[in-house]
């Protein structure tokens, strides 16, 4: 459902993604890891509409990212890494806004937001000021919002982030049904035993490369290590460095 | 401090470009404009040359007037400038920079009024509109010596007390709550107090009037001198009397000063505030995308009161002008025409307020399937709500005294329209992404130039030709401009 090829972004000079290809298929949860400033929220932005790319192609659902932004924005939810919400309005309000201007049926909105926001727990914050909530709900409102357009796709960069281990449970067995139910997910995160459980495939970002793609198994085999945390810190040549610096602090604290 | 305030004001610069796709995704772009509107030295002395254009014609006049008491009496007019642009960008500023969260990083630090950063940072742009009187200054003080160096002191007042006020409005009526008992009632009392706080000057000043009128007994004290600000200025001829005064205003001002700055960083230290008193059960309600958008922007601005100022600010600009029309007890075609020219005039400015509402959440409008039409006529609902609503109560109220004038209600409607129309095309002129382009004075100098004389040619019209044809060709205008912004 979604296909990248030879995908490039410039920013000026400094190229963040440089000529990227990959596929997720329809009910597959596809899991993007990398460090710090690998460009990984440059290329979910990108897939989400937000930003164009320099060259190639990202096709979504058969449509073109760079031709139709628009028509991008009205198939895919997307939570950015940090919540962007107006601060000003109540999750009611933001909810009744955002399902304007994605034409949701009343009914079909009202149902929604009733699901969600029972299943994320925020009953009693709806008529608060999503300025004045705790990072976590205000993830919890930038999750529901994403799904509530019954996206085709997710393409979500740091989702868990600042999420209980209630929501988070929540989220994922979400993503589960999701995916038995056909619809492509694209997932980026730091944690790397979420990964581990919950993507079918994954692909490393490394500078701006995928440097290693395949299913957890496959990268484990590939790395010959055990665990993917150690996969991806021997993928991001970032073992022999965690060491020196863990023995530094030890010697230094 | 001025490290500080430095790293504030490019702080700020840096953000309102980073808003903007056209130049945040291009970093030479991007560094150009931020080396230009970044830097605080530079910013100034651009938008200060800017203002001493405008400084010049006002010098001019006064260099004209016959003797001294006129030309006090037209300084004191031109006095209105640093005092009105102080009241408006502090209001409005105050609420943008914040929004923008450009003090997050000073709250962690052992700071105990911060909020000295922000008045300094909102300050610095009221400095183009006291360079702008600079020249009328030189010429009142090479014309008549102490009266003009005391008129200096009366612009810097002015500027002060426009200044303090704002933050007053910001501090104490920009507190947003929503939901408990009684909340629409609060947003309503709130709205209605921030109308009626920066109206007490008009205020202040009919009450004088009244006294003059009324009470003969007390005409040595009031028939002079004003004490309201910027009829005070006059005061100037008696250079103790107005010493005097000025010492009165700042005697009042700088305690006030601090303490609103001590209140001001309290609120920004505590975040929005909100009643938590019920629970609210979703009811899903649907509109177009345009009118949601609209809906969200008003939403916010009734809960950002620095924002509703301005937004209603032009209301205040015509009022005199308006209310004479009542005074006079007949309608005069041409006062009423010239009532709405003015409010059209004065609405294209509405557009550095409405595209301040969305702050770092325009980050948010650009994950939805929004096309740039549609944002902009958003805007456009937002922008015209006052000034229609003024134009049409005005005409609808004047039909009280001559049925004919409901003749002016179109254009009453289609005049703002077409001036913010133009105003949106302007800045948003070759874009085609959903963006927030940089406003500052010079921009909204040449709008006001641009739409004086769009606004002339209609006036030329309706003089020579008839109403009819005025109103014709700013609907065809009108027509032509939205079928720019259809992008």
């Amino acid at each position: 459902m979604i296909r990248v090829e030879g995908l490039v972004r410039k920013f000026g000079s400094t190229v963040a993604v440089k000529g990227i290809s990959f596929t997720v298929h329809d009910g597959e949860i596809y899991g993007l890891l990398g460090p710090n400033g690998s460009g990984k929220s440059t290329m979910m932005k990108i897939l989400a509409g937000i930003l164009s790319p320099t060259s190639g192609r990202v096709v979504v659902d058969g449509v073109d990212v760079a031709e139709n932004p628009l028509a991008v924005k009205r198939i895919v939810g997307y939570v950015p890494e940090t919540p962007v919400l107006y601060e000003s309005l109540t999750p009611v309000e933001f909810f009744n806004f955002v399902g304007s201007v994605r034409r949701i049926p009343t009914e079909e909105l009202q149902e929604r937001v009733e699901t969600l926001v029972r299943a994320f727990g925020i009953e009693n914050y709806l008529g608060e000021m999503i300025g004045s909530l705790s990072f976590g709900t205000r993830q919890k409102v930038s999750l529901i919002t994403a799904m509530l357009h019954d996206p085709k796709g997710l393409i979500l960069d740091e989702a868990m982030n600042g999420l209980d281990p209630k929501s988070a449970r929540i989220l994922r067995e979400l993503l589960l049904q999701f995916r038995e139910e056909g619809r492509s997910i694209v997932f980026s995160t730091h944690v790397l035993a979420l990964a581990e459980t919950i993507c079918d495939r994954v692909g490393v970002i490394y500078n701006g490369e995928i440097i290693a793609e395949g299913t957890v198994e496959q990268l484990k085999e590939f790395a010959h290590e055990e665990s993917l945390e150690d996969v991806f810190l021997k993928l991001t040549e970032s073992q022999e460095e965690v060491s020196n610096i863990v023995r530094a602090l030890k010697d230094t604290l | 401090m001025f490290e500080i305030v430095r790293i504030l004001y490019r702080e700020l610069h840096y953000r309102r470009l980073k808003s903007n796709p056209q130049i945040a995704t291009d970093p030479e772009k991007f560094m150009k404009q931020l080396r230009n509107a970044g830097d605080l030295k530079r910013g100034i002395a651009l938008q200060g040359i800017t203002f001493l254009f405008l400084g010049l014609i006002m010098a001019g006049a006064v260099a004209g007037a016959e003797d001294e008491t006129r030309a006090a009496v037209m300084f004191a007019t031109y006095a209105l400038l640093p005092f009105i642009m102080a009241l408006y960008t502090t209001t409005v500023n105050a609420s943008y920079a914040t929004s923008m969260g450009i003090f997050e990083p000073l709250k962690p630090l052992p700071i105990r009024t911060g909020s000295k950063y922000l008045s300094v940072l909102l300050a610095i742009d009221n400095v183009p509109a006291v360079i702008a009187l600079l020249p009328a200054t030189t010429v009142m003080t090479a014309k008549y010596g102490i009266p003009g160096l005391l008129g200096f002191f009366w612009i810097l007042t002015g500027a002060f007390l426009g200044h303090i006020l704002g933050l007053v409005v910001f501090t104490f009526f920009g507190s947003a709550s929503v939901g408990g008992r009684f909340s629409k009632l609060r947003t309503l009392a709130r709205t209605l107090g921030v109308v009626l706080f920066i109206g007490m000057f008009y205020a202040l000043n009919y009450l004088q009037e009244y006294v003059n009128e009324h009470y003969r007994d007390l005409l040595p004290v009031f028939s002079k001198y004003s004490l309201a600000y910027p009829f005070s200025v006059a005061s100037i001829t008696d250079p103790l009397h107005s010493l005097l005064m000025i010492s009165g205003y700042l005697a009042v001002l700088i305690p006030l000063y601090w303490l609103i700055l001590g209140r001001l960083w309290g609120r920004l230290e505590e975040g929005a505030m909100v009643s938590r008193s019920r629970t609210v059960r979703f009811k899903a309600e649907s509109h177009h995308p345009i009118v949601a958008l609209a809906l969200k922007d008003f939403k916010i601005v009734f809960r950002k009161s620095a924002l509703l100022v301005g937004l209603i600010f032009p209301l205040f600009m015509i009022l005199p002008s308006a209310i004479n029309i009542f005074r006079i007890g007949h309608v005069n075609e041409w006062t009423a025409a010239s009532v709405l020219l003015m409010i059209s005039w004065i609405a294209s400015v509405g557009i550095d307020t409405v595209l301040k509402i969305d702050g770092k959440e325009f980050e948010f409008l650009r994950t939805l399937p929004i096309t740039l039409g549609q944002f902009l006529r958003a805007k456009l609902l937002v922008m015209n709500a006052v000034p229609v609503t003024a134009g049409t109560g005005l005409i609808l109220a004047a039909s009280y005294l001559d049925v004919r004038a409901l003749s002016m209600l179109p254009a009453a409607v289609i005049f703002p329209l077409l001036t913010s129309s133009l105003a949106l095309a302007f800045f948003y002129h070759g874009e085609s992404e959903l963006s927030v382009p940089e406003t500052n004075f010079g921009h909204v100098l040449v709008l006001l130039i641009i739409n004086g004389f769009t606004l002339g040619t209609i006036a030329s019209l309706w003089y020579f030709l008839g109403y009819p044809y005025a109103l014709a060709l700013a609907a065809a205008g009108l027509m032509a401009v939205q079928t720019r912004l259809s992008r």
